[in-house]
Formats: C-alpha cells, structure tokens, sequence
C-alpha cells in the first residue's frame, strides 16, 4: 500500500525525492502519511480535491484486497 | 526514442517478435532491416535476419500508458492482462482477466479513479494532454446504455408534466452522455448548473425560459 501511494506521488510531483512515505499500522486500520515537497501539495491534492480522493479510491481498493482498511493523510 | 533490436529466421519473423514485446501494432514502428537473414545448408551457415524497430511518439504514448497502469495495477495486487490502443486520438485502455471487475468499485469508482490517475501520470510522462479511457469487460458501454436509458425516460417525464427535473449529481463524462442523447429532442433543453462535484444536469421543457423553470424545480 505504502508503495502504491509512493509511485502516484513520484510520478506526479516536480521533486519526486522529496517524497515520503510512512506506513503507521493500528489494529483495524492502517494510516499511510504522505509527505511531499510545499510547493508539490497541489499537485497531488488536485483541483477541489480530486487527485487525493483518487488516491484513496486506489488505496482502499488495494486494502480490501488485503482484507485491510487505510487511511491516506496528506500531510504538510 | 523507444527502439528495439530483434533477431529471427526471416526478417518478418523478427519484426513479429520485436511487435510482441512492444505490444503494439506494426503502424507504430519505423523497421529497419540490419540484416537480411541467409538460409544455411543442411542448417550450417545460416544467418540471422536482425531488425531494428523504432517507436513512433503514438505508439511511445500508447506503451507508456500500458505501462503506468500495469504498474498500478501490480502494487494493487490486481491481476489482469491490458490491452492498450488508439481511440478518438487519445488512448484507450481494456482490461481483462481475473480480478478485471474487482477493478470497476462502486459505481464504476474506482476504475475511474485509476483512469483519472492512470491520464495525469501519462501527461507528466510524455508532456502532453491525453484522454485516456479505461474498460473492463464493456463496463463503459452498458454505463453509457443505462444513462441513455435514463435520459429518454426523464425527458418523457418532462414532456408529460411540463416541469423541470434536475438531475443527481454526475461527472462530466457522463453528462456529456445525457446532453448527447436529448440533443435530437425539440421538446427538452439540457444544461449543467452548479460547480465542481455538485454540478447537475437540468432537463426542462423546451421554450421554458431557465429562470422560470428554476423556481418550479425548487
């Protein structure tokens, strides 16, 4: 999940090594934080939020698979 | 620019070969033949046929795709076979396979998030605006079906009751959709109103003037 996340990021942003991933696994859910360069939120936020919702489309599809559940948070 | 040395017996049999690891069509390759291939004796002496395949900036596109969405697909754990060609000057992209339709989410969610996604990433990738679609098993089809399906049914209802109905809220593919189909009806005018993900397709009765019927839909 933490790579999926990472690849969308990298291949959206202008400065793809600033790009950072955590996984944070609770009991039930697991938090993937995703950090990229100030000037690169836009772009994986996207006009009135589309991209970021996208993204967790994707990522929720991937846990389920897992028999998982994750939250993506776009952290500043 | 994308290129691609291939051996075989003949030199048709390696432009064959080079096409299949590309997995696109001949149109997208400029063949060079490097050299012709020589039948032996008795299988002495022969030689190979070589060619040198270069990809057009159409088929470039078109691999690229093929590639960004394996690569989703893969870190998805989804396992599915792709098939990539030219549609309407963008790109069209079809899945199939064994997990294709876990793909389609609720209401065709998540493919069109992966379609979104799977388009931006390619116009960072190749510098250029391209419509991607994304399929799985004729999804989009029976999609823009029941939407057609739904047009003509609310429009008959219009017709009949004289008032305005204003639509749930859908993307702008699919209201195209709906505009598309009630084109040809001289009894209903469509229009969008509203911005963003609330934006709404309205279907009046035609010669009704919009703010008039606004109120009457409220």
């Amino acid at each position: 999940m933490k790579e999926l996340v990472e690849f969308i990021a990298k291949a959206l942003v202008d400065e793809p090594d600033q790009v950072r991933v955590t996984e944070v696994e609770g009991e039930r859910i697991t938090v993937v934080e995703l950090r990229v360069a100030p000037g690169d939120l836009g772009k994986v936020i996207g006009k009135q939020g589309r991209t970021a919702r996208c993204i967790r489309t994707l990522l929720n599809a991937a846990a389920t698979k897992l028999r998982k559940r994750a939250v993506l948070e776009i952290l500043e | 620019m994308m290129a691609l040395e291939e051996t075989g017996r003949t030199a048709d049999e390696a432009v064959d070969a080079g096409l299949r690891k590309l997995g696109i069509a001949r149109e997208y390759v400029l063949v060079e033949t490097l050299a012709t291939g020589a039948r032996g004796f008795l299988g002495l002496g022969g030689q190979e046929a070589r060619v040198r395949l270069t990809v057009t900036p159409g088929g470039e596109r078109l691999i690229r795709a093929r590639a960004i969405l394996q690569e989703l697909l893969t870190l998805m754990s989804v396992e599915a076979e792709v098939r990539v060609e030219e549609h309407e000057g963008g790109v069209r992209l079809e899945l199939s396979g064994k997990d294709a339709g876990l793909l389609i989410g609720k209401q065709g969610q998540t493919l069109d998030a992966v379609e979104f996604l799977v388009g931006r990433i390619l116009d960072r990738a190749i510098r250029d605006r391209t419509r991607v679609v994304l399929d799985v098993g004729g999804y989009r089809e029976r999609r823009r079906q029941q939407l057609e399906q739904m047009a003509f049914r609310l429009a008959r209802q219009v017709r009949a009751t004289g008032e305005a109905i204003v639509l749930e809220p859908l993307d702008a593919s699919e209201r195209r959709i709906i505009h598309l189909a009630l084109q040809g009806d001289d009894q209903v005018t469509t229009e969008s109103v509203g911005d963003g993900r609330g934006r709404r397709l309205v279907i009046r009765p035609a010669g009704v003037k919009a703010f008039h019927s606004e109120q009457q839909s409220i």
